[in-house]
């Protein structure tokens, strides 16, 4: 059919099909690939334009018929002039993190501001209902919405900007012009010149074995160049597994290196294992024509017994996934003194115990996850462009692990990368595979995942059954704690499968307290699921959850306040270092302030007023604390290879001064989301006295000069990789300085760095040179002292001696409708210390993402699984509930600044430490609330319909 | 991508439009959401999709004797932002509890009413308290439908072959008050439980009252013995109690299942009393 339409001003004219989104021919045919698509299901609002000027999902409209009309997308925002206020505002208040959601969020809000110019914080988060952000929340956004109306309204007057960008400034985010403007390519963008399309078959069962898989009308369908089944993978290894406790015994599958234990293949070969288990490929001129050739693959099942529960997994007769796994374990493992730990118990005056189950979380992404891979038969050169967190770890485990093919052939790079919540920090199958294809069918070839196919192949997190016992006397001293857990891995280890239910929890869950004797024993099983991973706030979250559930049952019990329980027991500033005793040695801090402070700013002291206030509009109040202390900055490499990784875990740099004086730097760290742009050249900047502006942070490339980067996660980057740019810097001061002294013939002692130049301070006029003329002169190399190498260069690399231990305590308030069971988050108080903080606005958007997060897992996320087939049931954005603006109350956050003696900066992580704390403090609020029920606990998501039947039993419903 | 080939028309007259709609595999498009997500998910037995966009005057929201003339085509925003909405509460607040701007642009009335689906149980259920009615066009002639001719016990009811949606129409609001209630879901996974309510008093006696629940069946349900029961009667404490008492399997069959249904039969008795509660406060004030 003839489409005829303008976008952007602009007469588009295109003979399409009928059946054509408006969104895919926003971005295949005109183009403009600003607009994102997120879920496809009309939910995420990433995919908004304006057609006619009225805000519109695009992947919710034909193109046909859109015939006509006038479509604005991101991209005609911008004008010669300049940015659109609203681009503006964004910027300036930190609204833009990894950027995927900026700019159907922002179509929406242009709208919104013509309708409505003075719109209220309410107005702000009722209209973005559709728009969804799984990365910063929304409290920036709507202070960005209400900046730009003024902006608009000519009431905006620019703030003082401060005349320092170094550390502890809130610097305007760098390199987010693009993520406005829509002009930043995440992989569903990039195209290659004769570029292929790949789809990948999943398989609908969750355990079945493979009679047979007929290709043959898939491969006659139009546009199919190669159909690929295992069949033709038979030369492929299987995943390696990268995490091996050397501590017990523990049972992955067979991997040809003899170097690693492996996982699954790219191809299933025998039987799947998981819903999702992916078993053919269709490689087609279009991605249309290769998901329409999947569809007539036909593969004969014989389905198998499924089993979807740890504990049931375990049992003598479940269903084995693995034959070389007896009873489907993993592996057991126990941290601490079992034996001392249950004497104490014995001894103690009040015990509690109670079962929890730390529920499975989706990452749900809006951008899911996508490859493209090219082989150069003239070079003999691969290159895969992927949207994941460990680049390096990619080519080395790709090259060495899963393809045979030389480190050196192999090129990984990140475009502009969404949001991953650490989901996008594994190798999975189908990575690996597309590279394979592409040298197959001599093609670049690219695959961008489904949302569906997504929801059962990205890997899935949490999942953790606890049996807690908590112990201690009469006046609230706790003498011993004890989990007994069972971690449901899934059906495959992914790379580094022990890490989260074996250190991250079992050495965390004493949290912020003394705790003389602690033990944590964990089966680690694998069933019938999807196989999980790490996802922000990882072990930690589950840990954290239990010990502040169980500290906090343990002061009811006590008929105790539970912030003076918190109190009496928490470590004191003088005992640090302080020994958990489970194998954490904790840094630096002042645990009980920020538990006072958040009180305080809680009005804890009127909470039986405010109780009572509540009572009579019908709600039940409470308050719920979750004070916390997780480890970050991973790592020292010694004591993670003494667990088990595989891999050194060093931050490392390099640094590059050009004789024109700019400076580039290399950074082991992987950005996505986290600004180590901004941050790690606000480091630089500090350290060698120069304008941020000199400074050009690289990353993303495993083609830039840089030995290896071990990548973002687990709240390192910039206490791990931002230390190792800190010590760069101070080897180029060094050289500069070393090569000054040669040339004003003085002592080196007398040669002094200030404001970017090298100063003999006996004659400062005269001898005095900028680090630019430093580099310049080391670039001539004509005259150099003895044993110095031209060029103004330094490599570093930064293995922190200890871990980094952040802290804080959040508060929640929430309120309970007595006739409806609606919860209600009335207010959330998170008081943090991460140490010396950079970039208070990074750090901030950091924050608000957590605790965005944590909400969801208290009140809505949780993955459905169909018990009979195993089927993913929530497998959109509609059935697998995210948070949206509305839900968040107003959030107050407040810092301390406790230096960590770990690294030189004083720096503790931030990227996802503050997402432990949320989830208790609101299970605890809503406890609080029930407090006359004597509900002891309740599992998470906490939806009403639980309240509904825990408190039917518990109160005669009168209405 | 929707993974079926399609073939689209649009035809410019409704003589034309009604010539396709009685054929086989033939659907109507009002740009309403629903067809699309079910699209994407496959629907085998359609094969070509007939556009009403071209056709004029289904989009108009116009008053003609004293009637509420709602076109096919309209949008939940251009009813929002009409000056007539406000007559009817019920409308007005069902519409409100749909705040994302694509929906509110791009759900229309018939679409509610061809596709159904869970955003517009809301709408559906105001339109029910208000006793819309629903004129639909075949190639013979011209009829009225009540609205609740759509909902049968909680199940939807297809149009009849070959009709054409054109217009809904309200009655003039006389003396009539009317409220569409909601709870506050944090979890978008739910249904949007809620309860629309219409209802004419003399002194304190109901002449007549409407009560529709929404999100508890697949479309929204009349509570019609309820109904019978209250009217000719004044509400007191009690009369209130014992109508909630009475949402037994018979009177509210319900169809979510993703909820336990004790819970969800609770809330429809706290719905409905907080509706009566809060309307008879109203009157009578
Ligand atoms: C193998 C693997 C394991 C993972 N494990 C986990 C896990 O255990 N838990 C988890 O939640 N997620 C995990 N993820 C995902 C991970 O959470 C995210 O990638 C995380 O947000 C990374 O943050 P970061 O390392 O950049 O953090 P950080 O360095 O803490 O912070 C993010 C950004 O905030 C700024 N910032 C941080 N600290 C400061 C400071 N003190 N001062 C100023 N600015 C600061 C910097 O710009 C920094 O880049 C994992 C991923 C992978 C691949
Ligand atoms: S992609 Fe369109 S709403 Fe999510």
């Amino acid at each position: 059919m003839n489409l005829e339409l303008l976008i952007n001003q602009k007469p588009y004219q295109q003979d399409i099909e009928p059946r054509l989104l408006l969104i895919d021919f926003l971005r295949d045919y005109a183009n403009l690939t600003g607009t994102k698509w997120g879920c496809g299901s009309g939910s995420c609002g990433t995919c908004t334009v304006l057609v006619d000027g009225k805000t519109t999902k695009s992947c919710q409209m034909l193109a046909v018929e859109a015939e006509g009309c006038a479509i604005t997308t991101i991209e005609g925002l911008a004008s010669t002039t300049g940015l659109h206020p609203v681009q503006t505002a964004f910027w300036e208040n930190f609204a833009v993190q990894n950027g995927f959601s900026t700019p159907g969020t922002i179509m929406s809000v242009v709208e919104l501001l013509q309708n409505n110019p003075n719109p209220t914080e309410d107005d702000i988060k009722q209209w973005l209902q559709g728009n969804l952000s799984r990365e910063t929340g929304y409290e920036q956004v709507v202070k960005a919405v209400k900046e730009a109306a003024e902006r608009l309204t000519d009431q905006h007057s620019n703030g003082q900007e401060s005349a320092s960008q170094n550390v502890g400034q809130s610097l305007k985010t760098r390199k987010t012009e693009a993520l406005l403007t829509g002009d930043a390519k995440f992989i569903a963008d990039m195209t290659l010149p004769g570029m292929a399309h790949a789809a990948i078959l999943q398989s609908p069962h969750a355990h079945a074995l493979i009679k047979s898989i007929d290709t043959s009308e898939a491969e006659a369908m139009p546009g199919v160049i190669r159909v690929f089944t295992a069949k033709d993978t038979e030369q492929v290894m299987p995943m390696p597994v990268i995490w091996v406790p050397p501590y017990t015994e523990s049972h992955f599958l067979s991997h040809p290196s003899g170097i690693v234990p492996g996982s699954h293949r790219v191809f299933a070969t025998d039987k799947v294992r998981f819903a999702g288990d992916q078993l053919a490929a269709v490689v087609a001129e279009t991605r249309q024509q290769a998901y329409d050739a999947l569809a007539k693959i036909k593969v004969d099942y014989e389905a198998l017994p499924v089993v979807l529960d740890p504990e049931e997994a375990l049992k003598e007769g479940a269903p084995l996934l693995h034959d070389s796994v007896p009873n489907n374990r993993m592996l057991n493992a126990v941290f601490g003194d079992k034996a001392a730990v249950e004497q104490a118990i014995s001894e103690a005056d009040v015990v509690v115990e109670q079962r929890i189950y730390n529920q499975r979380m989706m990452h749900n992404t809006l951008e899911v996850r996508g490859v493209l891979g090219n082989f150069d038969t003239h070079t003999n050169q691969y290159t895969l462009w992927t949207n994941t967190q460990i680049p390096y770890p990619h080519r080395l485990l790709i090259s060495l692990y899963v393809l045979g093919i030389p480190y050196n052939s192999l090129r990984v790079v990140v475009p502009a990368i969404g949001e991953s919540n650490g989901c996008k920090g594994n190798l999975y199958p189908d990575t690996p595979l597309v590279l394979w294809m592409a040298k197959q069918v001599g093609r670049p070839v690219k695959w961008v995942d489904t949302r569906v196919g997504f929801s059962q192949n990205t890997a899935q997190s949490r999942d953790q059954v606890q049996y807690g016992t908590i112990a201690g006397t009469r006046d609230g001293k706790i003498t011993a704690l004890r989990c007994r857990a069972f971690t449901n891995v899934g059906a495959y280890p992914v790379i580094n499968a022990p890490g989260q239910p074996l250190p991250l929890i079992g050495k965390s869950i004493p949290g912020a307290y003394v705790i003389p004797h602690a033990s944590y024993e964990v089966d680690v099983v694998y069933t019938n699921k999807v196989p999980a991973a790490p996802m922000r706030g990882s072990g930690r979250a589950e840990a954290i959850f239990f010990i502040e559930r169980m500290i906090e049952m343990f002061a009811r019990k006590l008929n105790m306040d539970p912030a003076e329980v918190r109190r009496i027991n928490m470590v004191q500033p003088d005992q640090f270092p302080f020994d958990n005793g489970l194998g954490w040695t904790y840094d630096s801090g002042d645990y009980e302030n920020l538990l006072n402070l958040a009180l305080e700013k809680a009005d804890y002291a009127n909470l039986a007023d405010m109780k009572a206030e509540a009572s009579l509009r019908g709600k039940w109040l409470g308050l719920g604390i979750g004070s916390y202390v997780v480890v970050a900055g991973v790592g020292n490499s010694a004591k993670m290879g003494g667990e088990g990784l595989l891999s050194g875990t060093w931050g490392s740099s390099y640094i590059h001064v050009a004789p024109s004086g700019e400076v580039a730097i290399t950074t082991g760290a992987q950005p996505h989301g986290q600004s180590q742009d901004t941050t790690f050249a606000q480091i630089a900047a500090q350290e060698l006295q120069i304008p941020v502006d000199y400074i050009t942070l690289k990353h993303s490339d495993t083609s830039n000069p840089l030995y290896y980067g071990q990548a973002s996660y687990g709240s390192r980057s910039l206490s791990v990789e931002g230390a190792a740019v800190q010590k760069g810097c101070q080897a180029i001061i060094k050289k500069a300085r070393e090569y000054a002294a040669y040339l004003f013939k003085m002592p080196l002692e007398l040669i002094e760095y200030k404001d970017g130049k090298v100063i003999g301070i006996p004659a400062p006029e005269q001898a005095v040179m900028s680090l630019q003329q430093v580099a310049l002169m080391l670039w001539f190399g004509w005259d150099l002292p003895e044993g110095m190498d031209p060029g103004l260069e330094a490599t570093a690399y930064f293995d922190p001696k200890n871990f980094n231990f952040p802290y804080g305590t959040h508060i929640a308030i929430v309120e309970i409708d007595q006739e409806t069971y609606q919860v209600d988050l009335k207010k959330y108080i998170a008081a943090n210390d991460f140490g010396v903080v950079v970039n208070p606005g990074v750090v901030d958007g950091q924050t608000y993402g957590n605790i965005t997060l944590g909400i969801g897992q208290a009140l809505s996320e949780e993955a459905h699984y169909d018990p009979e087939t195993g089927l993913v049931l929530t497998n959109d954005l509609d059935s697998y509930a995210i948070p949206r603006a509305s839900w968040l109350p107003p959030i107050e956050l407040y810092r301390t600044e406790t230096p960590s003696p770990s690294n030189p900066l004083g720096a503790k992580g931030a990227g996802d430490v503050s997402n432990p704390p949320v989830a208790p403090a609101i299970v605890n609020a809503i406890c609080d609330a029930l407090s006359e029920f004597d509900v002891q606990h309740i599992d998470m998501p906490v939806t009403p319909e639980k309240l509904w039947t825990i408190l039917q039993d518990k109160q005669s419903v009168t209405l | 991508m929707i993974g079926i080939q399609l073939t689209y028309k649009a035809p410019e007259t409704l003589k034309e439009a009604l010539d396709l709609v009685g054929r086989e595999g033939h659907q109507i498009l009002t740009a309403d959401q629903s067809l699309i997500s079910d699209l994407k998910k496959g629907v085998p037995s359609l094969h070509t999709l007939v556009s009403l966009r071209k056709i004029p005057g289904l989009s108009s929201i116009n008053i003609d004797n004293g009637e509420l003339r709602i076109g096919a085509s309209a949008s939940y925003n251009s009813l929002l932002t009409h000056e007539a909405l406000n007559q009817y509460p019920a409308l007005a607040q069902a519409l409100a509890t749909i705040p994302d701007p694509h929906l509110r642009h791009h759900s229309t009335f018939g679409g509610a009413l061809s596709h159904g689906g869970r955003i517009h149980a809301p709408v559906l259920a105001a339109l029910m308290a208000l006793d819309a009615s629903v004129v639909v066009l075949t190639r013979d002639n011209d009829t009225r439908l009540p609205i609740h001719y759509f909902s049968q016990n909680g199940n939807r009811v297809l149009l009849p072959q070959g009709g054409l949606i054109t217009m809904i129409v309200l009655p003039e609001p006389a003396a009539k008050s009317s409220a569409y209630l909601t709870v506050n879901q944090l979890a978008g996974r739910q249904a949007n439980h809620g309860i629309a309510i219409s209802l004419t008093q003399s002194g304190d006696t109901l002449d007549q009252i409407r009560l529709i629940l929404a999100g508890f069946t697949e479309q929204p349900i009349r509570l019609k013995n309820i109904e019978e029961k209250l009217a000719g009667s004044s509400l007191t404490p009690d009369s209130i109690k014992s109508a909630a008492d009475q949402l037994g399997q018979d009177e509210l069959p319900i169809h979510n299942d993703r909820i336990p249904e004790g819970y969800q039969r609770h809330l429809a008795g706290v719905l409905l009393q907080r509706a009566l509660k809060s309307l008879t406060k109203q009157t009578v004030s």
